[in-house]
């Protein structure tokens, strides 16, 4: 059975600054240098969580979720490793790839940068809620019939990142698109088809 | 036992027959006058659905009950001595469940020969509990001197990277002997070296494992290129049976060469499993991969050749050295499919305190077709011609031949190529280059697939090998359709399990053109077998009767049979029948041809180049999934502009440290950055197994870098000789060439 950690009080940062405020102010910043995501508002608390498990209640796909973590446990590891949602990858765990896209308030955001605690009280989209009864969403259909994917471990952060797109820009250009997913890398170099799914898909989301 | 059959090879009206040997199992090679139906359309992947909702499982994914988390402390020196290592606070620490030692061959590892050298291994209940754990472990180093570059490694009084062995390691030397004779007898002679940087694989998922340890038994998920090579990897560590050993690879999330070997992260995962008795999860995370996923050895490539007057070219010797960190593996391959008269070569091998070289998608070309391509060109200028029509005249491959013909034609060559280099108005200057790639694989016997039907029409294939991204699935399943007259998402495809038949490695762009004959094999036998059920209910002899569209034709007429009613004869039963891939004949070619054109657009004030435009034109033998295949080219394509403009492996030279482990400061192409393509399938009927098909996944990333670096010489009127070719290179390159 796993031993509850019980988390020591050493693991502050000196005196003012605990792990977990200095984490959190990394996931607003950087919550707030993702395309369009207005997260500078996040929510302020006046009580300290932590450091051991505090139990979270997140939003996601439509769902209420509740998990028991501790505060430092970014919104990608409690997706992936705590409430069994592996369609959300881990590729840099430090932003720069985009793997780990999900929507937060309909804002794409690399979920390795935001704390899952700074993730309570707002709507999370991920891959898995994308598909309704069954039926693929239009940019998926079109992800497979242009082939926009091989290796398909970007994949799900592509087809998020290019919703958050087609949310705010209905009829996006080939450059729009370009800036679009430029936060999401893909080794296999399936760019160019996606830019072709996004298009395909763009008029049947009018 | 063997028969021979008359069979009909070529491309683009120049068809002819030829009488191969086959073998009694297999049946006759489909020839250039195939009537197929789904075979050589635009196929979906079939596992697109899966990888598009996020439900396709990775090893990355995979958590067995009890799971825990492992992580790695690597070295932060390039080279040093451990003196001693101290795991008390770290297994104080509540959630740790197991710190190990890396050990080497049974040892502890003392010897840090690296930035990134495995020390010690940890596994706690969390990810983060891991992570804190690897802080609280106490490492004392005896820091040592070390070497980065090969000009550094090659001096004399350089710090060794291994005490026993020299840095420099002679390798081999291939060709004539006297390529200096004949170099200095041509009228018109060009020096000239060309240099390209590490580059690391960067598979987006990292590699790893899970491993869990049943009883006697043992399952690994691995992010393997080579599911059977890791089964006997595993055995070996835990001293277990093969036959109890189960790897499964379901998803890989890419994998460029780097993966074949369950490396250290698999010893550390066996190890932690071992001693905490719990299922361990080991995944490297970026700066690991970067520190220890493998790497595209550097080159240094000096050359030398001799040309006539009329562009005949008599002689070249290169010689080549490169690093491939702490192992061996650099080289570099030329001369290519070129007619060079007399061609000698020499490399070296030079040991550096950085991560290992792997195999890495095509190794040896990328770098080597970049100096010979570019070479190529320099030789073309001197004697004055244009680079299209000096490649042709000493160009060896009748398909190749062809293929720059339609290449120039689909890129408008004439056009796009610059008379005089920099003659475009304001400060972007656009040219046009061309280099040309040739890969050697149609697959190989050892390997099996075997074909499923149930009662319920359910269709299944089955082999143990990997789908690394390259659409092995979806190639199978069109082979297994083609054959029952089925849809190819009617077929079930399972791959990545070693449970199932054996499969190759994927190395080499072998793994479709292995397994490929063998499903077209296994999917014949099963029509075969379900016909004869059909033969007396329809008064028909069973080789009267065809199977198209999901229904029995008999006497080429569609019957009210459809393919389950079929499969309802089968009653209880399931029908299970094996295809075995059996050895290649000798066919039309044992090569496979590529041709690329590039177009790019310098900016002369900021040294930015971009690319604009390819065209590639590849030979893949018969074309299985055209979908697909374009995906294959445009992915190599765009490996290539990476490989070409941006990625670069940099370390200090005093500390060994690589400065750029992370994707944020080691570039590679992004949508920005990324030319229109035009992927163009250049047909060649091949009898050279029963299905005609060839490897792809490695040679379209063969001629970018060489043609983009030849685009930019024509745009800008000055050579960059080496890669990547960054803004600081392409204006130093425009300074030097000021009168």
């Amino acid at each position: 059975m796993p031993k509850k950690p019980n988390r020591p009080k050493s693991l502050k940062i000196g005196p003012e600054v605990s792990r977990r405020g200095f984490l959190r102010g990394l996931g607003a910043a950087a919550g707030a240098a993702a395309v369009g995501a207005p997260l500078l508002g996040a929510r302020q608390d006046s009580g300290v969580k932590g450091p051991g498990p505090v139990k979270v209640a997140l939003q996601i796909n439509g769902a209420r979720r509740e998990v028991e973590i501790e505060p430092r446990v970014t919104l990608l590891n409690a997706l992936r490793n705590h409430l069994d949602l592996t369609g959300t990858k881990k590729i840099c765990d430090r932003g720069s790839c985009g793997g780990c896209t999900v929507l937060v308030d309909g804002a794409a955001v690399n979920s390795c940068l935001m704390l899952a605690i700074d993730a309570e009280g707002r709507k999370l989209e991920t891959i898995e809620g994308l598909a309704t009864d069954g039926k693929l969403h239009p940019l998926q259909e079109e992800f497979c019939a242009h082939d926009a994917l091989q290796c398909g471990f970007c994949t799900p952060g592509m087809v998020m990142a290019c919703k958050a797109l087609l949310d705010r820009k209905k009829e996006p250009t080939l450059d729009e698109i370009r800036e679009g997913i430029s936060g999401n890398i893909c080794r296999c170099g399936t760019y160019n088809k996606i830019f072709d799914a996004v298009r395909a898909a763009a008029p049947r989301l009018k | 036992m063997s028969r021979k059959v008359k069979t009909k090879v070529g491309f683009a009206g120049k068809v002819e027959e030829i009488e191969v040997t086959v073998a009694d199992n297999d049946p006759d090679p489909w020839g250039a006058d195939a009537k197929l139906s789904v075979v050589g359309t635009r196929v979906p992947r079939v596992d697109g659905p899966l990888k598009v909702t996020g439900k396709a499982k990775y090893t990355y994914d995979v958590s067995p009950k009890g799971m825990l988390y492992g992580a790695i402390l690597r070295s932060p020196h390039g080279a040093a001595r451990v003196k001693s290592i101290d795991f008390s606070e770290a297994e104080k620490l509540p959630g740790v469940c197991a710190v190990v030692r890396a050990e080497y061959e049974g040892r502890p590892v003392e010897r840090i020969v690296f930035h990134g050298h495995e020390v010690a291994g940890v596994a706690a209940e969390t990810e983060e509990i891991a992570q804190e754990a690897l802080e609280l472990i106490k490492v004392e180093y005896e820091v040592k001197p070390c070497v980065t570059t090969v000009e550094a490694a090659m001096k004399e009084d350089a710090p060794r990277v291994y005490e026993n062995r020299p840095n420099v390691q002679p390798g081999r030397a291939r060709g004539g002997t006297d390529a200096d004779g004949a170099i200095d007898k041509a009228p018109l002679k060009v020096e000239a070296t060309y240099t390209t940087e590490v580059q690391t694989h960067s598979s987006l998922e990292t590699h790893g494992c899970v491993v869990q340890l049943d009883g006697d038994g043992l399952t690994a998920w691995v992010s393997t290129q080579a599911t059977f090579g890791c089964r006997q990897e595993f055995a070996g560590v835990s001293r277990k049976d093969q036959g109890k050993v189960r790897v499964i690879a379901e998803h890989v999330g890419g994998g460029f060469g780097s993966k074949f070997q369950i490396g250290p992260e698999g010893h550390l995962a066996v190890r932690l499993a071992q001693k905490s008795e719990r299922p361990v999860k080991v995944m490297l995370d970026r700066k690991g991969e970067h520190l220890h996923g493998g790497n595209r050895p550097s080159s240094i490539q000096a050359f030398k050749g001799g040309v006539t007057k009329d562009g005949k070219i008599l002689g070249i010797k290169v010689d080549t050295s490169g690093t491939g960190g702490y192992t061996g593996g650099a080289g570099a391959a030329q001369p290519g499919f070129y007619a060079v008269g007399v061609f000698e070569k020499s490399e070296t091998n030079v040991f550096t305190n950085a991560g290992e070289a792997r195999a890495f998608r095509a190794p040896g070309h990328p770098q080597g077709f970049f100096g010979m391509e570019s070479f190529l060109d320099e030789l073309a200028e001197k004697a004055g011609m244009d680079p299209l029509e000096f490649r042709k005249k000493n160009c060896r491959g009748k398909v190749h031949l062809a293929e720059f013909d339609l290449a120039a034609e689909k890129f408008n060559w004439k056009e796009r190529r610059r008379a005089k280099s920099g003659s475009d108005a304001g400060p972007k200057k656009r040219g046009a280059g061309m280099a040309s790639s040739v890969w050697y694989t149609a697959g190989s016997p050892g390997c099996r697939v075997d074909v499923v039907v149930s009662p319920d029409g359910t269709v299944e294939a089955h082999n143990g090998a990997q789908d690394i991204g390259t659409g092995t699935r979806t190639v199978l399943a069109v082979l297994v359709a083609e054959e029952l007259g089925l849809k190819p998402d009617q077929i079930i495809v399972k791959l990545g399990d070693t449970n199932f038949p054996p499969g190759p490695g994927s190395g080499g762009s072998t793994t479709a053109a292995s397994l490929g004959p063998a499903a077209r094999t296994a999917g014949l036998k099963a029509k075969k077998e379900l016909l004869e059920r059909a033969a007396r209910d329809l008064k028909a002899k069973p080789e009267d009767l065809d199977l198209k569209d999901g229904v029995v034709v008999k006497a080429g007429s569609p019957t009210s049979m459809t393919f389950r009613k079929l499969c309802e004869k089968l009653g209880t039963e399931t029908l299970h029948v094996s295809g075995d891939r059996e050895k290649n004949y000798a066919g039309f070619s044992n090569q496979v041809a590529g041709v690329q054109m590039a177009e790019v657009e310098v900016d002369v004030e900021t040294g930015q180049v971009r690319c604009l435009r390819v065209v590639a034109v590849q030979d893949a033998g018969r074309v299985v999934d055209r979908l697909t295949f374009e995906s294959q080219i445009s992915g190599g394509v765009i490996q290539g502009v990476s490989y070409a403009l941006f990625e670069e492996r940099r370390l200090d030279p005093n500390l060994g440290v690589m400065v750029n482990p992370d994707f944020l400061n080691y570039k590679v192409a992004g949508s920005k950055d990324c030319p229109e393509i035009i992927a163009i399938a250049f047909d060649v009927a091949n009898a050279i197994n029963n299905v005609g098909m060839m490897g792809l996944g490695e040679p379209p990333t063969i001629p970018t870098a060489g043609a983009i670096a030849n685009a930019v010489a024509n745009a800008i009127g000055a050579r960059v000789r080496s890669l990547p070719i960054t803004p600081d290179k392409v204006l130093a390159a425009l300074e030097a060439k000021k009168p």
